[in-house]
Formats: C-alpha cells, structure tokens, sequence
C-alpha cells in the first residue's frame, strides 16, 4: 500500500515533468504493468487540466503605476514613521511604569492625593490671622454671642458669625450678611436690670474684655478668603454665658430672681470661672472653609507671638483714623460668588454638609466633635435662659427715666414735705409717664418684632410665641408697677396725715383721688 | 570640422540599452527610477495572478500588488543579483499574500461565526454552472500550504524548483504538497465527477 501511494504520488511529478530519467524509467514500468497507475494518471491529467484551464482572466488594472508612484511619493520615510508611534509608546511606556510603580507601592497614588490635599489646605492655611480684631469686639458683642451665639465678623457689624445646633444637637455655623440691625444696649439693659454698681460693672466688663481677647483668636482668615473657626468656641460660647449669670446670681441678688422668674438657673458653682476651663482645651484642628473646600486641619502657630503682632495691629489701628487704611491692616472675609460652588464641591464630604443661601454659608458639622468641656448643660436650660433674656430686657424697659414736668400741670406733686417715696424729689405727670411708658414698651415690642423675624415656618411660629408672652410679660410688669404705685400713694398719704395745715392735706387728698381714679383707668 | 565630428562619432560608441532585469535593477540603482517602471510594467500581471491565485480574493489584488512593488522598491537598492529578480519579487508576493491571511484569520478570531462549509454540489442547482468557477472555488477550499503550490505548478507553470524558491522550501516538499494538493482537490470535486471528468 505504501508502495502504492509513493507510486502514485511518482506518478503526481511524472505528470508534471518533473522527475528524474531513471525515476521516469521506473514509474513508466510501472504504469504498463498496472491498470490501476494507468486509470489513476488518466484521472490525474483530467485533473491537471480542468485546474490549468480554470485560471482567471485579469483584467488589466488602469493606472497601476501611476497610482504605485503616488503612493511611494507619498510613503512615510522610517523617521516619519516613528514620529507617528511616539505616542502610542510614550503612553505605553507610562502605563506600563505606572503599573509597575504601583506593583510595588500600592499606596502610590494615595500618598500624592494626601500630598496635594496638604498642599491645599497648606495653601489656605498661609497667613491666617484673627479676624475679630478687625471686628473691634465691644464688651456688648461678647454678651450678644452669650446670649444670641452671634458675633460681627467686621466693624460695621455687616457680617456675621452665628454658632448653632442642628434638630439632631450636631453643631453648625453659618456666615452670613446682616440684613437687619439688631436691638443694641443688651449689656447696658442688664446691667441696669440687676441694678449693679460701679464697681460691678467694672468687673462685668473686665470679664467680657477676657472673653473678648480669647474669641478673637479663634476665628481667623487671610487673604484667600478662607476663614478657620476653632471648634472651642462653642464651648467658649457656653462658658462665657455660665461666667455671665454666675456672675448675675452672684451680684444681682434679688434682681436676678426677677430675671429668671420661670425658675432658677441650674445651680452650678457660681465660684467657677468657666473660662479657666475652657482654656486648658485648646485643639488644633481648626475648621477651615475656602472657596474650594471645607476641612478641618491642624494649625499650628505661637499663640503668643500672633497675640502680641495682633495687639500691634490692633494699636497701629488706634492711631490710624481713616478707615479705608483701618480696613487695610486687618483681612476681611468677603462672602462672595465664590463660596456658592462649596455646595456642589463638597457634596459628599462625610465631615461637612455645606448649604449655602443668598445671605451666606451655613456648614453642619458631621463628623468634627466639639472637645469635651466639664461646662453646665444649656441645653436643658435653654428656655430658662431664653426667659431669662427677655425679661432682663422688659425689667430694663419697665423702668424709664420718669420725664420732668412743669408745675403748672394738673396733678403735681412738689417737692417738699418727708415724703420718703420713690416720687420724692420729682414732679410727675402721671399721664403722661404711662404715656411714655405705654410709647416705649410698643417700640421695643416693634424692634424685637423685626430683630427676630426668621424665615422658617417652625421659627415663625416661636417668634409669635415669643412675641406673645412678651406682651403678656410687660402687662403684668405694668400691673406690677402699678400696684407699687398704689403702695406709694398709700405711703404718701400716711404722710400727709402728719401735715397740720389743713388746706394742704385736703389738696394732696384731692390729688391723690385723681391719681386713683387715673390708675383704675 | 567634418573629420572632427566624425572622430567625436567614432570615439562615443553607443550605449547598449540592456533590458533584461538585472540591468534594469542596475540602471535603478544608478538613479534612473524609470528603470523600475519598466521593472514593474513587465512583472505586475503575474504579481497580480499569483495574488489572486493565492487569495482567491479579487478585491485585495491590487492593494496588495502595490504594497509588493512598493516593498520591492525599498529593497531593490539591497538586491544581491544571487537568484533571478522573479523568484526574489515572487516570494514578497508570496509574502504578502501570507501576511494578508493572516490578518484575516486574527479579523476572523473575532468576527461572528458563518458557516463557511458550502456544498460544491449545489453548483448543480445552476442550470448553467461555470465549471471554472466551481474548480476555483474547490481550489480556494484548499489549506495554504497545498492550494499556493499547486495553482503555481497548474496555473502559472512555475517549475518545482521556482516553487521551491519562491515558498522558500524543499523540491521534495513542493513534490508531496502538489500531489496532497490533486488528492484532496479530487475528493472536493468527487460530487461533480461525471460532469467534470467526462
């Protein structure tokens, strides 16, 4: 058989001429002695000949030297060609370099990312000085950031600083534009509600001067409109209203009873100056917001040295009158078009949830915890303290300054005679000192009406409650009054029986019937 | 002046223009790009039958017949004069040829399966089938390795030697692979014996 196939496969080559004269001797033999070779080289040539025949018939190609000239005119030189793959393998060559480099330090590409965000926050870091020295804190600030969490960010007391809690107690804070000016004489309305002397009020203003210094340092920005909040402030917050009504209870006596009529303010030691306790927490990491980001970030700085270039600052601005140059001292932050984007840039933030409004920026604090101070619980007492601003306020306009009048009005009351009475030494027209009183509570009533208009629908309703026990509030301080009123002329009239002129005596009877009369009404 | 112009006749003898193609590659070499015009007008139509022969394919033909002679242009510079300029313009043919099919079979890895086995018989359902036709189409169905030999043997009267050459193998081998070639050929046409083999 296998004779056989290497015969036939001789008999493939002798077909085409091409075997040698003795294989060709040798297979002719073979094919005269074999029917089989003999039919199989017939098929063969059948074969052969319809596949010969089968050949194509080309047609001409037109112009194929012409086009195969262009084409080599044309044709790319090898500098041309490489030139055309240096691209493909610059970014081969970086892959494959990246992909090594990250073999072998996998934490690569987080390193730079960590690197870049520390050179960010580097970047916003620089030169950051307290603001609030530009604000010029007044003693009156700091006891409206007690009472209201509220601080001016600059002189003219257009910017804002508002500290705050959200409906789950997680700390926020917001910068915002003031529209509104807000009720001024807080602090001299309580000192005159607990009625405190000179020396106390020294003291009172000593305290909220500490304060003061200790605040401004924790707000600072510079020149790339990036402000750093320390988070301790709102633990400074807490402890400068603690220091306020300790100091209240301490001094006021009975007058801070009338303040706090609800009930007592808790009773914390009222010897703890809260402030030493916040002084011994002092965290580094600030809370900085740029027009790019919001972060928390240490900052690290002399504390002394800055509070020593900051009192340069703050006495260079006392000797420069004009205040564009004042302006130039110190930096300001601008809330500007700029801070708009932080919501978009800083949506997934899990420390920070910034919102941001016409007015200004509010940013939720997440994940940043506010340091643990040993401060009294406002929380609790929150509406105890809240009652409490409100009256010290009415307890300050309830009691004016009574108008003179001249004698030659009904109803006056001279001096002279023992009258031991608050209306000793005055002429008073009572008319028109409830006239008076009547204009002045309906004013602040006013004022506070608009220094407290909110937007929100859940504010708007605790305004109107507000609003509402305040009338009802200063209704009762008028009866109050009043009834002491009454308590005088009683006074005034155990008096006048000691007189012995008659005709006097029956006068003043007759005016203290009409004063009667003019109370009922 | 006559005799001087006669001399000047006698001394500048007249240059023989040799066309066979060493002396056109020559004349290539020295400068003259008509030279390899000439090179390509004698040599394209059978550079184009052995792409079609080998490809089976009508549209590639003159794609790849200029890729070839831009290929040979390159090289013609480096040519050794060791083998004629056929057997060295035939293996790029060749070449290309090979280089093409095996792109296609890489396209083919990921492009959607056909099904490519086609019945020679239903040629029959034609009532007019172009035997031609159906012996090219048996022969297309031939693995490279037989199809190239044979249709250069059968088609192109290329010698086994030429063959050899050109697929840069063994006399021996061409010798096996065309008759391998005939064999499977026969048994792809076996369906069409009596109308073909009568």
């Amino acid at each position: 058989m296998k004779n056989n196939r290497y015969d036939i496969e001789m008999l493939s080559a002798y077909l085409d001429g091409e075997l040698s004269p003795k294989e060709k001797f040798y297979i002719e033999e073979k094919i005269k002695s074999s029917l089989e070779l003999q039919r199989k080289l017939d098929e063969l040539k059948k074969l052969k000949a319809i596949t010969s025949e089968a050949k194509p018939d080309l047609t001409e190609s037109y112009y194929f030297e012409a086009r195969l000239m262009a084409s080599l005119n044309s044709s790319e030189s090898k500098s041309e060609k490489i030139k055309k793959w240096i691209p493909a393998f610059t970014f081969t060559s970086l892959a494959v370099a990246l992909i090594f480099v990250l073999s072998l330090n996998p934490s690569f590409l987080m390193n730079i990312i960590e690197q870049q965000k520390g050179n960010l926050a580097d970047f916003y870091k620089s030169n950051l000085k307290p603001l609030l020295y530009a604000a010029n804190l007044t003693s009156e600030d700091i006891f409206n950031f007690a009472l209201y969490e509220e601080l001016p960010l600059d002189p003219s007391n257009t910017q804002t600083l508002k500290l705050s809690y959200d409906q789950t107690g997680k700390e926020f804070f917001e910068i915002r534009q003031n529209t509104e000016k807000k009720a001024q004489n807080n602090l001299q309305n309580f000192v005159a509600a607990l009625e405190l002397n000179e020396s106390e009020q020294k003291q009172m203003d000593s305290l909220l001067k500490i304060y003061s210094e200790k605040i401004s340092a924790q707000v600072l920005v510079n020149d790339k409109n990036a402000i750093a909040i320390n988070p301790n402030i709102w633990n400074l917050r807490k402890a400068v209203l603690a220091d306020i009504l300790s100091f209240a209870r301490k001094h006021g006596n009975e007058n801070f009873q009338k303040i706090a009529p609800v009930g007592n303010i808790p009773s914390f030691d009222k010897n703890v100056v809260w402030l030493e306790r916040v002084k011994t927490t002092s965290p580094k990491d600030f809370i900085i917001c740029t027009p790019d980001t919001v972060f928390s970030a240490e900052l690290n700085f002399d504390m002394a040295q800055l509070n020593s270039e900051m009192k340069k600052v703050a006495e260079e601005m006392k000797q420069v009158a004009d205040e564009k140059k004042k302006q130039q001292l110190v930096f300001n932050f601008k809330i500007d078009s700029s801070l708009a984007g932080l919501k978009d840039k800083i949506k997934s933030d899990k420390n920070f949830r910034v919102f941001v409004h016409n007015n200004g920026v509010q940013v939720h604090l997440q994940e940043i915890n506010i340091p643990e101070v040993d401060l009294p619980n406002f929380d609790s007492i929150a509406s105890i303290i809240s009652e409490a601003t409100r009256n010290f306020t009415v307890v300050s306009v309830g009691s004016p300054e009574l108008p003179e009048v001249p004698e030659t009005r009904n109803f006056v009351i001279k001096k002279e005679g023992t009258l031991n009475t608050s209306l000793r030494n005055r002429e008073v027209n009572i008319d028109s000192v409830i006239e008076e009183n009547n204009k002045r509570i309906e004013i602040n009533n006013k004022k506070r009406q608009s220094s407290n208009r909110i937007y929100n629908d859940s504010s708007l309703n605790e305004v109107k409650t507000m609003v509402d026990s305040l009338i009802i509030k200063q209704n009762e301080e008028l009866k109050r009054q009043i009834e002491q009123l009454r308590k005088e002329i009683e006074k005034f009239r155990q008096d006048l029986q000691n007189l012995n002129n008659r005709q006097k005596i029956e006068e003043y009877e007759e005016i203290i019937k009409l004063l009667e009369e003019q109370i009922e009404i | 002046m006559n005799s001087d112009n006669k001399k000047e006749d006698m001394e500048q003898p007249k240059i023989l223009t040799l066309d066979d193609d060493f002396s056109l590659i020559k004349q290539f070499i020295d400068g003259d790009d008509n030279a390899f015009k000439v090179l390509v007008n004698r040599h394209k139509e059978k550079v184009r039958n052995i792409i079609y022969l080998t490809l089976m394919e009508p549209d590639v033909i003159d794609d790849i017949a200029q890729d070839v002679f831009i290929t040979v242009f390159k090289n013609l510079k480096h040519f050794r004069f060791e083998s004629q300029f056929t057997t060295w313009l035939y293996r790029i043919t060749v070449n290309k040829c090979k280089d093409y099919l095996r792109k296609k079979n890489v396209r083919k890895i990921f492009s959607p399966i056909k099904d490519e086995e086609e019945d020679i018989a239903s040629f029959r359902i034609n009532e007019d089938p172009d035997i031609k036709e159906i012996v090219r189409n048996a022969i297309s169905k031939l693995p490279d390795k037989l199809r190239i030999p044979l249709v250069l043997r059968d088609m192109e009267g290329f010698s086994y030697q030429e063959i050899a050459e050109t697929l840069n193998c063994e006399i021996g081998t061409v010798k096996s692979r065309i008759f391998r070639a005939r064999e499977a050929l026969k048994k792809i046409l076996e369906p069409l014996e009596k109308e073909l083999f009568v």
